[in-house]
């Protein structure tokens, strides 16, 4: 969510140039990063989309489509936020099951300057409703082919320009391009982690903003009456240019080796300078072509504007995700302190029917605290890494409660998170396995402390580092790398 | 205004004329729209390598 705020001020500062009109519109997947989400954390994570939907109609989105991963919040939640907030929902597929009724708005028609554009909304149907949070009976989502010739029906003659938001894979999309010529652009949302420039098929073009709302789509339109898109040899120019500059570089590089006559018999000095010829020839055809069909034909200019952390914040977007982190932390918060009751109370029972004191699998951890008794070297080490400030680091973000998050960032027997879900570790967890801590790497110390000599701990290997830093959670992990970084210095020997 | 006015006895309708044909030419070459403007488009929100972040 942290991006919103940066998102915003670049909205700002382009609105404000004097470059026309601007439309903004979101493909969809805007409120959860999964389809199924565990439903004991569902209020906490339907709060921060409440955030997510009040910045948007803050910041002045027209539109967004629903990507499957919008219903997972339930489909009553999301027909709640259509009533409340200021953002228009499209799907024209997403339909009652009693009559086929569009739940959300098929379309809108929109004027932007001095022509009326029609935005559509298509929810990719090929994943199953999630029964788990959702009822299946709430809501059906139809096919593109069982709807979308009708829907353009309605808007045929209503509008200039045709765009369609669909969180279809880029395959369908491609389909509907070929079949229907007059969806003049489809903005893709859910299946790219990188951005995809405008791919002009036949005369549509497809495109999406790289995944993890990291990137902002820009396209600087001129829509002509002809409503065809000009041809576009942009990128491919910019390919030849580069590759002319590198050859060009190879040739002077040759040159200062070599006398001029040398030069004439020299394979790699005429075969590069060939291959210049041939370059300079296809830039100026293509040149040539671009100019040519620029009268009467519908131009673009695409850039993805990455939302760096460098840029400013707008201060009104950034109040309200400030108050939804807060607000979802102070969920979170309660709920780990009912399971901590909860726990509390049920293992009180469990040991007056028994007449036992119940060992928890916590019992095994020491704390970091009594390893320093014997390894004060190491323990210091250790408190400059980035382990001994990790659950800090989730303090900052308001997200210390929240169990899906905390369990990489504390002290605990195992990272297995079925038995620690199952055992209830994080609702046990004392103040002294915040961060991680030794017995993180080691396993658990207890009996090692009491037994140094008999018990030994585990050195830690690169399957150790894995059950937290997965691909997921830290894409570029490279353990050679890393583990030095917090690799303990060894004792002196005595 | 008055753009028919006599000179003499009889009507000038010069400007009325070019009035006319400017209008018949823009109703003949149809609705010739051409708009100027900014699409800005994103999706996916939320981050998913830091779900925590």
């Amino acid at each position: 969510m942290g991006g919103l705020s940066r998102k915003a001020a670049l909205l700002k500062q382009l609105a404000g140039r004097d470059h026309g009109p601007v439309l903004a519109l979101d493909s969809g997947a805007l409120l959860f990063k999964q389809r199924l989400l565990p439903p004991s954390r569902l209020p906490a994570l339907r709060a921060e989309a409440d955030g997510i939907i009040e910045s948007y109609a803050h910041m002045g989105y027209t539109a967004s489509g629903i990507a499957p991963q919008d219903l997972a919040g339930g489909i009553d939640y999301l027909i709640r936020t259509r009533e409340k907030a200021g953002l228009t929902w499209l799907s024209m597929n997403l339909v009652r099951p009693t009559d086929e009724k569009p739940l959300f708005l098929p379309f809108i028609i929109k004027k932007i300057g001095a022509a009326k554009l029609a935005v559509l909304g298509l929810t990719d149907s090929s994943s199953r409703p999630n029964t788990k949070n959702q009822d299946p009976e709430r809501y059906r989502i139809l096919p593109w082919q069982e709807v979308l010739a009708d829907t353009l029906t309605q808007v045929r003659g209503r509008a200039e320009m045709i765009i369609l938001l669909s969180s279809y894979p880029y395959s369908v999309n491609e389909q509907i391009a070929r079949r229907f010529h007059d969806i003049h652009i489809i903005l893709q949302s859910g299946h790219s982690a990188t951005n995809i420039p405008p791919k002009k098929i036949d005369n549509t073009l497809i495109c999406q903003a790289g995944g993890e709302g990291k990137y902002l789509g820009k396209m600087e339109i001129h829509w002509a009456p002809s409503h065809q898109w000009r041809e576009n040899f942009t990128e491919q120019l910019s390919n030849m240019h580069n590759r002319l500059n590198r050859t060009n570089w190879q040739l002077l590089q040759i040159k200062q080796h070599f006398s001029r006559d040398q030069l004439t018999t020299n394979k790699q000095y005429q075969q590069l300078r060939d291959s210049a010829n041939k370059l300079n020839k296809e830039i100026t055809r293509l040149e040539g072509l671009q100019n040519q069909s620029g009268a009467g034909f519908c131009t673009y200019d695409n850039t993805f504007i990455g939302l760096r952390r460098s840029l400013p914040e707008d201060p009104e977007i950034k109040a309200i995700v400030t108050r939804t982190m807060l607000s979802a932390n102070q969920i979170n918060r309660n709920r780990l302190a009912r399971l901590r009751r909860q726990h509390a109370d049920r293992t009180s029972e469990a040991n007056q029917e028994r007449g036992q004191i119940q060992t928890s699998a916590m019992t095994s951890l020491a704390g970091w605290r009594v390893c320093q008794q014997c390894h004060p070297l190491q323990t210091k080490f250790w408190q400059n890494t980035k382990h001994a400030k990790a659950w800090q680091t989730l303090t900052k973000t308001q997200q210390q409660f929240n169990q899906d998050c905390l369990i990489c960032h504390v002290t605990l027997p195992t990272y297995d998170r079925d038995t620690v879900q199952a055992n209830h570790l994080l609702v046990q967890l004392k103040a002294v396995f915040n961060n991680v801590g030794c017995e993180s790497c080691h396993g658990p110390g207890q009996h090692h402390a009491q037994q140094p000599k008999q018990i030994k701990l585990r050195n830690p290997d690169r399957t150790t580092c894995l059950t937290c830093h997965t691909g997921k959670h830290d894409k570029n992990f490279d353990f050679k790398r890393k583990v030095l970084k917090i690799h303990c210095p060894r004792s002196a020997q005595p | 205004m008055t753009m028919n006015k006599t000179i003499g006895n009889r009507h000038d309708y010069g400007m009325w004329n070019i009035l006319l044909l400017i209008i018949v030419s823009f109703s003949l070459a149809g609705p010739a729209y051409s708009a100027d403007f900014t699409l800005l488009y994103s999706n996916d929100v939320r981050g998913k390598t830091k779900p925590c972040g």
